[in-house]
């Protein structure tokens, strides 16, 4: 501020200038160029410790010549103030830090480390894609609700898909495991209603890998080579019980065919011709508390009878309650049509849900697809009776 | 602009004086009308008898600037590209203490709310004891006599860091703790938010102009439980401005029409479209980066309430909950962005923004505004010109 090297020239002043305050050099504000025409992708990975999760990503930076963002585990505790990611173009590879704001954001709707995301990309320019590796524990729920942020914020990030790795060879055997889930959802809330917690305590009998494989869009299946088919055909199925929507892939050192198949999914449209023809053709989660797919008949609905389905919705949902039965949703994908014509999907994750109207002619009814605990397809059926008026 | 600055050496205090001897130290000539200009341009006379002796004394004299500089009214961030023309008006005055018989949150020692962090991100929203509840009343009663007593000094010629003074000496000595005070670090014990300023402005040195909209958002932590709300107030001829007004009122209107559907069974989300749909109705954009949150024993907590239309936000209210509702509308764009100093949020093109914010009760029937007015409350609705 001051130059400290030039003495300057001793003025020859009677009196004090009337004016003697510090101008400042602040250059009037530019309106900041309009942020973000462009939406950027984000495809969260998750799946066991030595599942192949790094074999992925590092197959997918090498087969691509797009910019590709890899952030690491724990980005959603947004506690830290330091995150790197690492960034590869081509060939070559480099670290870029986050600078995670410190102020307060329990009052801010957007969570910071996407924030500083999207700060990055406005300075030093957009990344192609943006890959997210999790911890091998990780719940993908609340990181998947993190990233799904409501049109109105006119974020530069999207969601775009959640990949599941799990190791061919072990996977059986995980997802019988019962242990741990201590880590759920981080609904722990000291604060708050342990009523609700106590009611649910006969849900939470999960391992991770199920939590996980819930999730999925995509399930690769990693070390397939090791295993028979017949152990292979026995997965899938199983895999098929807990998600009836997930594309299964299965591949020998995370090599895969098309890099397609992956990334770059949730278009709606797209998506809705991908989900809406989903049969459970066996459904065998009758008083199963395991994750398990339910797909449910709608018919086509009048306007007050759309209202009493969001309000089941609601209740599912939110309160995680269908008649009383606890039940806890992972996904859930709908097409709801209206008598008036009006077409809709319905995408939730966990507790969060968005209504999105499509062009398409109704047809004569709609379709749900839950994915979830505690999921009863009969008292499921009989609840919905409410709806159909 | 008068600056008492106690320069190093005495000899650096000299005055225009017959019998002044030159500034530098060693030197024994009477002063010439000449002056150091760095000093002048701070207010200060440091008289030379020569270029050539101030030449002399100037490795040691200019350490004399920046103790000048720090301690002159100035903008912390010059080279920063302002949205609008509200400066920061630094030095900062010195933190505020507390006595020691006043109760603390988990913030006030380092910064970090850690039982917020704990939940963060849950949805679970607490429902309130009715011995909770009655805690939460008085530290609304108290908010709202503070908020008041702040709100009266409002005029032009008002420093906003005087409007802290009064606050904090009202909350502490009522024996309730400045929630905002070094929560997350933030420096003083309110916030005031003048004009483009959208929320979390640092009271400092700048005078209120005849004409700001100023923000006052008082929050305190007393018996255990937060009280959170702020009313956005026009200093002197503001209200003459019909845009002004219009900001103004709107804002206040779509807080009423907010509270007035919360009943159990509403949708959090059903929040945002109330406001949305009445601030387009009025030419105003609605803030989206900042939302209504819970507060109890927690100042921050769920829900989360965006007060912007088509949100996801899950939950119904009921019984027994307490939260705010606090739109922040705008003139202009609904984009914002934040000063260097992290806190305080302005308008990126500039342009008003104005707040209001309660703390509200669900009961069983509808829900009660536990920072409502009182009938002297000063502020309070104008007609639209």
């Amino acid at each position: 501020m001051d130059d400290d090297d030039e003495v300057p020239d001793l003025v020859e002043v009677q009196s004090f200038p009337a004016d003697s305050k510090i101008a400042s050099t602040a250059s009037n504000a530019t309106a900041e160029q309009d942020i973000q025409e462009f939406k950027v992708p984000i495809t969260i990975v998750t799946g066991y410790l030595g599942a192949g999760k790094s074999t992925l990503l590092n197959k997918i930076m090498k087969r691509t010549n797009k910019k590709i963002a890899v952030i690491m585990n724990e980005f959603g505790d947004s506690i830290d103030i330091e995150k790197s990611l690492t960034v590869s173009e081509g060939e070559k590879n480099y670290t870029e830090w986050l600078e995670v704001g410190n102020g307060c954001l329990c009052c801010s709707v957007k969570d910071m480390g996407i924030a500083a995301l999207e700060s990055l990309m406005e300075r030093k320019g957009r990344f192609d894609y943006i890959l997210l590796e999790t911890t091998g524990l990780a719940d993908p729920g609340p990181i998947a609700n993190m990233f799904w942020l409501d049109s109105a914020l006119a974020s530069s990030i999207y969601l775009d898909g959640i990949i599941v790795v799990v190791d061919a060879v072990n996977i059986l055997k995980n997802l019988d495991d019962t242990f741990v889930d201590q880590h759920h959802g981080n609904d722990q809330d000291t604060n708050s209603t342990l009523q609700k917690d106590s009611t649910h305590a006969e849900l939470r009998a999960t391992s991770t890998a199920n939590i996980q494989l819930s999730y999925a869009d995509v399930v690769i299946l990693n070390k397939s080579d090791l295993i028979d088919d017949v152990t292979k055909s026995a997965i899938e199925q199983r895999i098929h019980s807990i998600n009836a929507l997930a594309k299964i892939i299965p591949t020998t050192y995370a090599e895969l065919d098309k890099i397609e198949d992956i990334l770059d999914l949730e278009t709606v449209d797209n998506d809705v011709k991908r989900w809406q023809d989903t049969i459970v053709s066996d459904p065998q989660s009758f008083h199963d508390h395991r994750i398990s797919t339910v797909t449910l008949d709608l018919p086509s609905l009048s306007k007050s009878g759309y209202e009493h389905f969001d309000k089941w919705l609601q209740n599912l949902l939110w309160e995680g309650y269908v008649d009383l039965h606890p039940v806890e949703i992972h996904r859930l994908k709908a097409k709801i049509c209206l008598n008036s014509g009006e077409v809709y999907v319905i995408q939730g994750v966990r507790d969060t849900y968005d209504i999105i109207p499509i062009n398409e002619t109704a047809s004569a009814s709609g379709k749900i697809v839950l994915i979830g605990k505690g999921l009863d397809l009969a008292i499921l059926q009989s609840s919905l009776k409410c709806v159909e008026i | 602009m008068s600056v008492v600055a106690d320069a190093a050496s005495g000899r650096e205090t000299n005055q225009v004086s017959g019998e002044s001897k030159c500034a530098r130290d060693t030197c024994e000539n009477p002063v010439s009308s000449l002056q150091c200009p760095t000093c002048l341009k701070y207010g200060k006379s440091s008289f030379f008898c020569s270029q050539d002796c101030f030449k002399r004394a100037w490795p040691t004299h200019k350490l004399i600037h920046k103790e000048l500089a720090a301690l002159q009214p100035h903008d912390p961030f010059p080279d920063y590209a302002y949205t609008g023309s509200v400066r920061p008006v630094y030095p900062l005055s010195p933190t505020r203490l507390i006595p020691a018989n006043v109760p603390l949150p988990d913030h006030a020692k380092d910064g970090i709310p850690v039982a917020e962090q704990r939940i963060f991100r849950s949805t679970n929203v607490y429902i309130n004891t009715p011995e909770e509840i009655q805690c939460l009343r008085e530290a609304c009663a108290l908010g709202r006599k503070i908020l008041d007593a702040a709100a009266a000094m409002v005029k032009p010629g008002i420093t906003t860091d005087a409007i802290d003074e009064l606050v904090h000496k009202m909350t502490v000595e009522a024996g309730a703790y400045p929630s905002p005070l070094n929560y997350y670090k933030f420096p003083k014990s309110l916030c005031t938010s003048v004009n483009e300023v959208v929320c979390h402005g640092i009271p400092d040195l700048r005078k209120l102009q005849d004409g700001d909209i100023v923000n006052l958002d008082i929050s305190l932590y007393y018996k255990g439980h937060h009280a959170d709300l702020n009313e956005t107030y026009y200093v002197g001829k503001a209200k003459e401005d019909s845009d002004n007004v219009r900001l103004v009122e709107t804002t206040r209107e779509a807080l009423d029409k907010a509270i007035a559907i919360v009943k159990p069974g509403m949708p959090f989300r059903e929040i945002g479209n109330v406001i949305e749909k009445f601030a387009k109705e009025n030419g105003c954009s609605t803030i989206r980066t900042y939302c209504g949150h819970g507060t109890n024993k927690l100042f921050h907590c769920p829900p989360n309430i965006p007060h912007y239309a088509k949100n996801k936000t899950p939950g119904v209210a009921k019984p027994g909950m307490t939260f705010t509702i606090e739109p922040m509308l705008a003139l202009g764009t609904w984009k914002e962005k934040t000063w260097p100093d992290n806190w305080t949020s302005v308008t990126i093109d500039g342009k008003r923004s104005a707040q209001f914010e309660h703390m509200l009760l669900v009961t069983e029937t509808g829900c009660e505004v536990l920072t409502a007015r009182l009938p002297n409350s000063p502020g309070g609705p104008v007609a639209r010109i």
